[in-house]
């Protein structure tokens, strides 16, 4: 059974200019473990998909099902990661990461322990303490990234996490991501502009069209055996995928 | 950490032992810039002081009316020993942090249940571009009416000139909270109330302190204007009566002392906002 299943959804936003239908009458099954990626041209609808399975924006009709349960707000199985990493600049990298567990009641010494352990686990033990302005760009994302972690969810939803970051720490990035969520067998839905960490990253790329979003083409990315994002670059199978989806794209400069 | 990571701020810079002659140069020029402006404002007093005390004895200025600095020592003097410069003083000072006091508290909560109530804060716009032209020195015979001749009208007027200006500048400080960090907390399954608490409120401390570093000013201005229309004492009224007794040394001493305290009291404010930013490396 999938982990997410989006039915024949749509979405209308309404604005003083008038209203534009965001997403519409799209079906999409993740299932359990897998790696999607989403792309499609800037302003597809895209972010407004993340919301949907968040739970931060209702469908005007279709149906959100997470863990067999339909979506009626936010909800524990979901952990959603932005562009930015958005900490707080007022609180300690630990607090900072202790946030989602604050806000549901969760800070046990236990759950503080266990975030400790991640910040430790992901290169951030000298910096448990500080505050994020004492963070290069890699680490508070990183940072972001043990805070949505914290809150153990079954499905991550990753909202561009990695373009406001320079091209180095991008690829290391995301190559540990992807390490973390394989070891961990988490299913994840990554929202990208860029078709090859879509690529070499993703189990699936689904292909979105112009807003309003519907699916234009899928593609099962079979690069096995699975090896890191910087090593799936280095496939002969790799540019097939990344020229079809180029195309499909039909970016017009 | 990883070496694919942007170098942290501090890793620019070099160790201060392994400090070059051009740069130790660099420093000297900048210490001697800072010791040059602040030895030019001690002699720009001096020089002001000494000629207002100069004018005065050889006659070049009217002591009748620009009064002179030894004479405002003296008299600064015969008040502290007499008791009363601490009755004064004491009193427009407590009435000052007691506006102030009031009108942050009161700026906070009203911005609080505006930005809980989007409707009413529509509601109340018009009417606080309104409150915040009108001059609010016109008020204070309404107050004098409503409170009586005493320090409670006094307090008010501190209050009425300083509230508007923190509700609107922390109603402002309120809605640019960034709502991506809203939409953040609201995945966590947050409440209105922990959206508050956790992200609106501590996000806004910036704009409070701002706001606190007017109000404390504005404090002064309500207090004194309420002293001179209505209070028996506080330096407003010494300045006042002074003035229509004629007696320009008191006058002067009691600007001067006003000066003294009311500095101190934007520095206070401002050493508390240096350390509460400090630690978080900023």
């Amino acid at each position: 059974m999938p982990v997410v299943e989006l039915r024949r959804v749509t979405v209308t936003y309404h604005t003083q200019s008038g209203e534009a239908r965001a997403v519409q009458d799209l079906s999409l099954d993740v299932e359990e473990g897998e790696f999607v990626s989403l792309v499609g041209p800037s302003g597809c609808g895209k972010t407004t998909l993340l919301s949907l399975i968040a739970g931060l924006v209702r469908p005007d009709e279709g149906e959100v099902v997470v863990g067999g349960v339909p979506v009626r707000g936010p909800n524990r199985l979901v952990g959603y990661m932005m562009q930015h990493d958005h900490l707080l600049g007022w609180r300690t990298v630990l607090d900072n990461c202790l946030l989602g567990l604050e806000v549901q009641g969760r800070r046990t010494p236990a759950n503080v322990e266990r975030v400790r352990g991640l910040l430790a686990a992901y290169g951030l033990a000298e910096f448990v303490d500080r505050f994020p302005a004492h963070l290069s760009g890699g680490m508070r994302q990183r940072a972001a990234l043990v805070r949505t972690l914290a809150l153990d969810p079954q499905v991550l939803l990753l909202d561009e996490p990695f373009s406001a970051l320079d091209y180095q720490t991008r690829l290391q990035l995301e190559q540990e991501v992807s390490q973390i969520l394989r070891e961990q067998r988490r299913t994840a839905i990554l929202v990208t502009h860029d078709i090859a960490e879509a690529v070499s990253m993703a189990d699936r790329v689904v292909v979105l069209t112009r807003r309003p979003a519907r699916i234009k083409r899928e593609y099962a990315i079979e690069l096995s055996p699975r090896r890191s994002p910087v090593e799936v670059r280095e496939l002969p199978g790799f540019s097939r995928y990344f020229r079809d989806i180029w195309r499909d794209l039909d970016v017009q400069i | 950490m990883s070496r694919f990571d942007r170098p942290s701020p501090q890793d620019g810079r070099m160790a201060a032992s392994a400090v070059s002659p051009a740069h130790r140069a660099y420093l000297r020029r900048r210490r001697r810039q800072a010791a040059a402006v602040t030895a030019t404002q001690v002699v720009l007093l001096v020089a002001l002081v000494a000629a207002w005390e100069l004018g005065a004895r050889s006659g070049w200025l009217n002591p009748f009316i620009v009064s002179q600095p030894s004479k405002v020592w003296q008299e600064i003097a015969r008040m502290a020993t007499g008791g009363e410069l601490w009755v004064h003083l004491g009193a427009t000072v407590s009435r000052t942090l007691l506006g102030f006091g009031a009108a942050t508290v009161l700026g906070l909560l009203v911005a609080s249940v505006m930005w809980w109530f989007p409707f009413w804060a529509r509601v109340f716009d018009p009417y606080l571009v309104v409150l915040n032209s009108v001059p609010k020195v016109s008020l204070g015979p309404v107050f004098i009416v409503w409170l009586g001749t005493n320090a409670q009208a006094v307090v008010a007027m501190a209050i009425a000139v300083a509230v508007v200006v923190t509700i609107v500048m922390l109603h402002t400080a309120f809605r640019e909270t960034d709502p991506d960090k809203v939409r953040l907390l609201r995945s966590f399954g947050a409440t209105r109330w922990q959206v508050f608490a956790k992200v609106v409120l501590p996000g806004a401390v910036p704009a409070l302190v701002a706001a606190v570093k007017v109000n404390i000013g504005l404090a002064w201005v309500g207090t004194i204007m309420g002293e001179f229309l209505v209070s028996g004492t506080g330096l407003g009224y010494l300045i006042i009566y002074g003035g229509q007794v004629f007696n320009m040394t008191l006058v002067m001493s009691s600007i001067v002392l006003l000066l003294a305290v009311s500095t101190a009291t934007y520095c206070l404010v401002d050493w508390a906002e240096r350390r509460l930013f400090r630690r978080r490396g900023l």
